[in-house]
């Protein structure tokens, strides 16, 4: 036999008397807030001290297609970074095209770059230039036809909006770095990092495992580093959150794979990128930790970091 | 998405939902006036830091989460009010209406109320509310059924949560 007591249960607290004075309280808890916010902002301006972080705002999911340059690396490698003689090659954007799709509320607007690599000579370099664009083609390809995807389940009639654009965020002696930001916003929807890296050396494409020095512990030294950041972090602010000791041991953070995302920031450090609902609660998003040099300075091959 | 425009968005969401969010107060501590305070804390929290969220999808699952810890956190404060409340002093509570069925809620501990609330009375995802609590969906979902049980609730097939 049925049991209506939990449909009884939600008609009563559907009905749950709501006061009168409700509204009022509402506004003023967001006055109060809205106030405070004005008053920190005010005194920040006053005192100059402004702080610009390249930290991918709400809903920005961050892409990063990295060409690794390892120009004269044979001989380089072993020899200190001050000797690292001037780059053979050279990467550039020389041109994009543009993908604009709108049914109703369903918009799309993707930027596809196009890459050149140019040997020593100046000559292009057609095999890793047709590797680098290949790759960025078909992660673009996968957002198009994505979308595509959901307009014809949707009949159109759907809400979406995904915007890519991208920016060259790195380009040194070693490293080129072209760093894709999706926007994608729709009723609910999981995001994701993408990011490739292509050595140049090999014309292969690399994973983390790939910046680091052959039979080292990398991957446990990168780990307990993020675990020691997760819980001061947690420790630090209760908005902040983590799998790394809830009750089910298995779904908890345990360690980095040696093709975990990563990327190399500004600041020449390794950042690891999880995507949402690897190690957090989907409110976090995607989450990153960057990984202080000095402890992974002896493992890691030169140039790459700082 | 820059930091007003986000700001804007929490602002909309609670007065979208200040009503849902009052209601689930209301079965923590089964007052107006303390359900009252809880809602005005958690909207003021929501809005100072709405540049936490990030991600437009996330922000009713945000402010339940708000809700639900500004709930507990008021409890535990007052823990020795409840206490007294629990020995059958139950003149705190308002008696406007027979809440007999949602009095039956009161056997449940705090993490299984949030998550029977949710589940059934505002009918949310479990996985949205593993982020609610912080805790994965397996977990919620023993809990749900360890929330059932003591309320003494067999669900039927069909029923959001009916497993077989």
């Amino acid at each position: 036999m049925k049991d209506n007591r939990l449909e009884d249960m939600k008609v009563d607290y559907k009905t749950i008397k709501i006061p009168e004075e409700l509204r009022q309280r509402v506004d003023m808890g967001i006055e109060q807030a809205k106030k405070e916010k004005e008053e920190e902002k005010g005194m920040r301006q006053k005192s100059k001290v402004l702080v610009f972080t390249k930290r991918a705002a709400g809903g920005v999911v961050a892409a990063l297609l990295a060409i690794t340059i390892m120009a004269n690396s044979g001989a380089s490698i072993a020899h200190a970074m001050e000797q690292i003689p001037v780059i053979g090659a050279i990467a550039k954007i020389v041109t994009f095209r543009e993908y604009e799709n709108s049914v109703n509320d369903m918009e799309a607007k993707i930027k596809i770059p196009e890459v050149s690599i140019e040997n020593e000579d100046g000559t292009v370099n057609q095999e890793n230039t047709e590797k680098i664009n290949k790759s960025i083609q078909e992660y673009t390809d996968e957002i198009i036809a994505r979308f595509e995807a959901d307009v014809k389940a949707s009949g159109g009639e759907g809400y979406q909006e995904v915007d890519l654009d991208y920016s060259v965020i790195t380009d040194n002696d070693r490293l080129f770095s072209i760093r894709f930001d999706e926007l994608l916003v729709m009723a609910s929807g999981t995001q994701n990092v993408k990011i490739y890296h292509i050595d140049k050396k090999t014309g292969e494409m690399i994973n983390l495992k790939g910046i680091f020095k052959e039979n080292t512990d990398f991957i446990n030294v990168i780990s307990d580093n993020i675990k020691e950041q997760m819980k001061e972090q947690m420790a630090a602010d209760e908005m902040v959150m983590y799998w790394l000791d809830s009750e089910t041991p298995e779904w908890n953070f345990k360690s980095i794979t040696e093709d975990r995302t990563f990327y190399i920031n500004e600041a020449g450090k390794l950042v690891i990128v999880f995507d949402e609902y690897e190690v957090a609660p989907g409110y976090m998003g995607s989450v990153e930790f960057e990984i202080p040099t000095e402890i992974v300075k002896d493992l890691v091959q030169e140039g790459f970091l700082q | 998405m820059n930091v007003e425009t986000l700001q804007k968005k929490v602002e909309e969401q609670i007065l979208d939902s200040y009503e849902d969010m009052y209601r689930l107060a209301y079965t923590y501590v089964r007052n107006e006036e303390d359900a009252l305070d809880i809602v005005q804390e958690s909207v003021y929290k929501a809005i100072k830091n709405s540049d936490r969220v990030r991600q437009e999808a996330f922000i009713k699952t945000w402010i339940w989460r708000i809700v639900v810890n500004t709930a507990v956190d008021f409890i535990r404060k007052n823990r020795k009010e409840f206490a007294v409340d629990e020995v059958y002093e139950t003149g705190k509570e308002d008696t406007y209406k027979d809440f007999d069925t949602i009095q039956a809620l009161n056997v449940l501990d705090e993490k299984e109320r949030a998550v029977i609330v949710l589940r059934f009375f505002e009918d949310q995802k479990l996985k949205d509310i593993a982020g609610i609590l912080n805790e994965n969906t397996n977990t919620v979902k023993t809990i749900l059924y360890r929330g059932l049980k003591k309320l003494k609730i067999e669900l039927t097939e069909g029923e959001p949560g009916y497993e077989g």
